[in-house]
């Protein structure tokens, strides 16, 4: 199902996590594909899975997580590969960017000795052809007076521009795919756009981004498809527009309806979604939404239904989808 | 006009910033000569940019933070000038939910324990088993089921933490809740559920609520009246309609 | 970055408090377990040790010649004696008593101290936060042999004077790390919240800032326990310590670095024990650092 022109292709991906309560899976069987210049938005609430998922690909698990499955870039395989050759992957080809620009900064480093060791590290460039590198990439990422950014220290900028400036580090060493793990819900919401339009920017020439997030509402508009995970699966995956327009998942279309409008009223209740999501780890018969699900029949608490054709290359795991 | 709930009047906060230029250097204006009212059982929202000093302003209400100049009145009485007792009076009028929902719960306390920590400081508890009641009351008024006060903040979820702080936070009445930023932390999904609980609460009660948030969108459906921050200062003022 | 996650995964249903994690944690953790099991060992044998040997602590055994005679099964001088012909098995015992008991109870008075004192000082942070650190920088400074050598010319030895003498030294350390630790907490939502309760300063400190401060307090109240003990075997070392009848681990490793040539058992057991015990202690307060760090899963 995977066509080879993929670069980023996950087969079956299932993450385990050993606890003092015994092991429990977190990702199920999770298939998706990043095409070059491609954006996928991965979307889901907290818990279901979606950052362990990329976490996995990297090799990026806690200790005491284990992933089973296959993650092929550009055809390497990923699961399993000893860390040499991760590391020649993670930083340069595959890069990514974390909510919390705090985590990727050191903080007692200056911005643009943070950058220049992208290269430095990875033998890429010596020291001064990374230097200038560092400043094409603080231009690329619109943060103003490049020269005086690269001699400043992380706690310097504020969140939007160290956001940037962990994107621009990210961008360092030329990477074919980005995999952005809720970059801008730290930020408010001014600074949230700047940086949407900047990785919609990256997008336009040719970089392909992973943006994993809970809200929908950021990624319209950015993302070519969407996968909408929950519990630990893909429960909807297809070209955006046709999701957002009409989501084949009572899921999906629950999460789409409590998107805050714009034109909301004083007063007005917000659509929302009943009950919690399931626990990570939390093993079901059946579909793991059925309980939330405003549309559930009898059939969905025992069955639970696979990913079944639900349009133009599109899959939804819903026993109400009729194949097109 | 009748006397507003809350009322500022060119109050201004200044914060030293550790380092050691000079002492006027150092000073850092965090809140700009800023006054408003608010009156009973209205929803005021506060927005700008992160830095704009939206949760100084909090913090300056709640005697967290010491304004440098201006007053701060609550029903016409000045705040600073107040006697013990009737901070103590005020202090069950005016609550607070902050931003973080696991940094504002103790770690080593249970959520039924943390609200009920809340009724014991503010009206204190002459009948325990009256007082255990009322905390699962509490509970449920913000839709947790009274089972999950047993549990600890690090088995919760955010959205559940935060309706903890809720509760924590209304089980005396309070006429005036001050939000924090309180879902700028949570999934979109869940923020959806909290809005709706403080528009519940609201209903139920006729408390007042300051909102503070960076979004707009979330501000419009909670308030009526919205003050906007920038650098410390208001630059503008209105319906959110 | 995967928090939410883990803390989901590791939580049970209910009441699953850090304690108990901790314990499961701890209870993993084998050499923490083998040297509280080594640890145990020598508290009994302090304990029963005088009781099941023949001998006691005082008596002459005149039937020796010499007198200091190497450790023997047949004359029931399991350790051997002492160059006074006494038997050293219910020495060691007896004094490894005194050793534990006084660095217990110079550890409990300089954990109460210090705590209180830290505790306070980093929540109240500001002017008072720097007097009092002031003042335990200073006492830092004191050159402790002087001090404790004065008190002795002044007051004589006792075991009150060595009481006063150790537990000066132990709270300062505990005072620093709990006024760093407490200086952290005070920025925490959860103590927002206390003073927007309206609680007064010494209720957030004792009920909030002191019981998330107790994981590393624990930590290094058995941390400080050995340098306790090293502390008073030193000052008995130099002849400062404990007074006959009395005898601790200090005198005995004294008494016998003198006769370490010709009777090496006389050194031997007691350094044997104390040894231990310091090793199973540092090993004891390694192993609960692990279990108490809320940020290993």
């Amino acid at each position: 199902m995977t066509a080879t022109r993929d670069l980023l292709a996950l087969d079956g991906l299932c993450v385990d996590f050993t606890t003092a309560h015994g092991t429990q899976r977190v990702v199920h069987e999770v298939s998706l594909a990043v095409a070059a210049g491609e954006c996928l938005a991965v979307v889901g609430e907290s818990g279901s899975g979606k950052s362990q998922t990329f976490l996995a690909c990297l090799g990026l698990l806690a200790s005491n997580g284990c992933a089973v499955g296959s993650a092929r870039f550009a055809g390497d395989e990923l699961i399993g590969a000893d860390s040499e050759a991760l590391n020649r992957i993670r930083g340069t080809r595959v890069t990514t960017v974390f909510q919390d620009p705090m985590n990727a900064l050191t903080p007692h480093m200056t911005v643009g000795s943070q950058l220049v060791e992208v290269l430095t590290a990875h033998g890429l460039a010596g020291e001064r052809d990374a230097r200038r590198r560092a400043l094409d990439a603080l231009r690329r990422v619109g943060l103003d007076d490049p020269d005086g950014r690269i001699r400043q220290y992380p706690h310097e900028l504020s969140g939007g521009q160290r956001q940037r400036a962990v994107i621009a580090m990210a961008l360092m060493a030329e990477p074919a795919l980005l995999i952005a793990d809720e970059p801008t819900t730290a930020l408010d919401v001014a600074s949230q756009a700047q940086v949407l339009a900047l990785l919609g920017g990256l997008r336009a020439q040719g970089l392909a981004i992973v943006l994993i997030t809970h809200d929908l509402g950021t990624m319209a508009g950015l993302a070519d498809r969407i996968a909408v995970m929950y519990g630990g699966r893909v429960v909807e995956e297809g070209p955006a527009a046709q999701l957002l327009a009409a989501p084949a998942h009572p899921y999906t279309e629950a999460l789409v309806r409590s998107v805050p409008r714009a034109d909301a009223a004083f007063g007005q209740p917000l659509a929302t979604i009943e009950g919690q999501p399931p626990r990570p780890g939390e093993s079901l018969s059946g579909c793991a939404f059925e309980p939330r699900c405003a549309v559930r029949i009898a059939r969905c608490r025992a069955d639970r239904p696979e990913l079944r054709a639900s349009g133009f290359e599109a899959t939804a795991a819903c026993h109400l989808v009729a194949p097109p | 006009m009748s006397t507003p709930l809350l009322e500022l009047r060119g109050v201004s906060v200044d914060y030293r910033r550790p380092g050691f230029q000079r002492a006027r250097a150092r000073r850092y204006r965090a809140l700009d000569d800023v006054s408003f009212g608010l009156a009973d059982g209205s929803a005021l929202g506060v927005v700008g940019e992160s830095g704009s000093g939206k949760s100084t302003l909090a913090r300056a209400v709640l005697r967290l933070v010491r304004p440098s100049t201006g007053r701060i009145l609550w029903r016409g009485e000045q705040f600073d000038s107040a006697p013990r007792s009737r901070l103590a009076a005020i202090r069950r009028e005016l609550q607070v939910v902050f931003q973080d929902p696991f940094g504002s719960l103790d770690p080593r306390m249970t959520a039924a324990q943390s609200v009920y920590e809340a009724l014991e400081a503010l009206e204190g508890v002459r009948d325990a088993a009256g007082a255990h009641r009322r905390v699962d009351a509490a509970l449920e008024a913000v839709g947790l089921d009274p089972g999950l006060g047993r549990r600890y903040p690090h088995e919760l979820s955010g959205g559940q933490c935060q309706r903890v702080a809720i509760a924590r936070a209304t089980i005396v009445g309070p006429r005036l809740l001050i939000c924090d930023e309180v879902t700028s932390a949570l999934d979109v999904s869940v923020q959806a559920q909290i809005i709706n609980l403080l528009l519940h609460l609201r209903a139920r009660s006729g408390m007042a609520l300051m909102f503070i948030s960076h979004n707009l969108t979330v501000v419009r459906v909670l308030c009526e009246r919205v003050i906007e921050l920038r650098a410390g200062r208001i630059v503008r003022q209105g319906g959110t309609q | 970055m995967s928090d939410a996650l883990l803390r989901a995964l590791g939580a049970s249903h209910g009441g699953d408090d850090l304690w108990s994690a901790a314990w499961r944690r701890l209870r993993g953790n084998r050499a923490a377990i083998l040297a509280a099991a080594l640890l145990a060992g020598v508290v009994v044998a302090a304990v029963l040790g005088p009781s099941v040997s023949p001998n006691d602590m005082e008596s002459v055994d005149w039937s020796l010649s010499p007198l200091a005679s190497p450790p023997s099964l047949a004359n029931g001088h399991w350790f051997g004696t002492d160059a006074n012909g006494r038997d050293l098995f219910v020495r060691v015992w007896a004094g490894t008593r005194v050793s534990l008991l006084v660095a217990l109870l110079a550890s409990v008075v300089s954990l109460v101290i210090g705590v209180a004192w830290g505790a306070t000082a980093g929540y109240l942070g500001g002017r008072v936060d720097e007097w009092m650190m002031r003042l335990v920088d200073i006492l830092y400074a004191l050159p402790y042999m002087f001090f404790v050598i004065v008190l002795t010319v002044v007051f004589g030895r006792s075991l009150w004077l060595i009481f006063v003498a150790i537990g000066a030294v132990g709270w300062l350390t505990m005072a620093r790390i709990v006024r760093g630790e407490a200086l952290a907490l005070r920025n925490r939502g959860f103590v927002d919240a206390a003073i927007a309760l309206g609680l007064p300063a010494h209720r957030i400190i004792a009920r909030h800032i002191v019981p998330n401060l107790l994981g590393t307090v624990a930590v290094y109240a058995t941390l400080t326990v050995p340098q306790l003990i090293l502390f008073e075997s030193f000052l008995s070392f130099l002849g400062l310590g404990v007074q006959e009848p009395l005898t601790s681990l200090g005198r005995l490793v004294a008494e016998g670095a003198l006769a370490m040539e010709r009777a090496p058992w006389q050194l031997l057991f007691p350094c044997t024990v104390l040894a231990s015990i310091l090793l199973t202690l540092n090993f004891l307060g390694d192993g609960l650092r692990d279990a108490l760090d809320p940020r290993l899963t």
